[in-house]
């Protein structure tokens, strides 16, 4: 018999629906409360992560979770998890370092990693690889093209296995607000 | 009906007013839906994933695609497609029928909407068309690629 491989991950839970992460793609985490806010026509992107002597770019993961999966988040949202660029592909790097970060230059911006802000509920749980399902023929490979890589099914609730590296690559958490010409 | 012709079994069922049939061996499950997971990104009358039996499914609603009309909830054909997890959002199942070969025709009309069908079947001395699932799962993968 193979042995299954065991995979840990980021759990977020949402009614009946859940995320999984990678924390692979997961380098550290941090406190979310202390932030900068941008001028951004961003919905996904209008804030830094004070972290330490750095500025972090952070993505409002939640709020893009929120808003694609017509889900709701009763509670914090003041975690942070942190992912060094040299893990992430080198598209998603190269559309940040070409696009985003000169545009910050003036604020000092880490440019070797980013941020997404989570529910402060997440917790870390090791699976089983082989819970981790492809999505139906049909859709599977458009679907993991948006960063939506597996799917993790219980009982009362559905999961998506995300990959954050496909959602910065495939610019799903670029989409803009109707808002006025800002900073980013 | 002695008549020794070929008798080929449909599930006959319903999709708000309409009444649509499928080949029996194209359906795999017939069940009642209770919750389906919203998917993001893909065509509106993929109207989410239901588990069933642990798998997720993509399920089809053919009245939004039809008549942009969400179908309000009901019954999953579960469909037997090798190597695909599809299933159909419909309002019920009519009846299952076996219909003589002879009673089986194939369509005169080329419109638009009529790609959607194979055949039409006299079920109770009615017409009713027969889905054509490949044309639902080209016009998918279509839709996909546009974006």
């Amino acid at each position: 018999l193979s042995e299954v491989e065991r995979v840990r991950v980021l759990y977020l839970e949402y009614g009946m629906v859940h995320f999984l992460l990678d924390s692979r793609q997961c380098s550290a985490s941090a406190y979310a409360g202390e932030v900068v806010q941008c001028r951004s026509t961003h919905k996904y992107l209008y804030e830094l992560l004070q972290g330490g002597d750095d500025l972090v770019l952070l993505f409002d993961l939640n709020r893009f979770l929120c808003d694609s999966f017509r889900v709701q988040h009763e509670g914090s949202t003041d975690l942070a998890i942190i992912g060094r660029l040299d893990r992430f592909s080198e598209q998603s790097s190269r559309l940040l370092q070409d696009r985003v970060f000169p545009r910050l230059a003036h604020l000092d911006v880490a440019v070797d990693k980013v941020a997404f802000r989570l529910p402060s509920s997440a917790q870390i749980i090791e699976l089983e690889s082989d819970v981790l399902l492809p999505h139906p023929f049909s859709l599977a490979q458009h679907l993991e093209r948006y960063g939506l890589s597996a799917v993790h099914m219980e009982h009362s609730s559905c999961g998506f296995m995300l990959d954050l590296d496909l959602l910065i690559a495939s610019r799903l958490l670029f989409s803009r607000t109707s808002v006025q010409e800002t900073d980013l | 009906m002695e008549t020794g012709e070929a008798l080929h079994k449909f599930v006959v069922f319903t999709i708000g007013s309409k009444v649509y049939a499928l080949p029996a061996e194209m359906v795999r499950e017939i069940t009642f839906q209770e919750e389906l997971y919203y998917v993001p990104f893909v065509p509106p009358y993929v109207r989410g994933y239901a588990n069933r039996h642990g798998l997720p499914y993509a399920v089809i609603d053919v009245q939004v695609l039809f008549e942009q009309d969400a179908l309000e909830n009901g019954t999953l054909l579960v469909l037997n497609i090798p190597g695909d997890q599809v299933a159909l959002l419909i309002s019920d199942v009519d009846e299952i029928v076996k219909i003589a070969e002879s009673e089986i025709h194939a369509l005169s009309s080329n419109d638009e909407s009529s790609q959607y069908f194979s055949h039409s079947v006299e079920v109770n001395g009615q017409e009713v068309f027969v889905l054509k699932l490949e044309t639902l799962l080209e016009r998918l993968e279509r839709d996909i690629e546009r974006g």
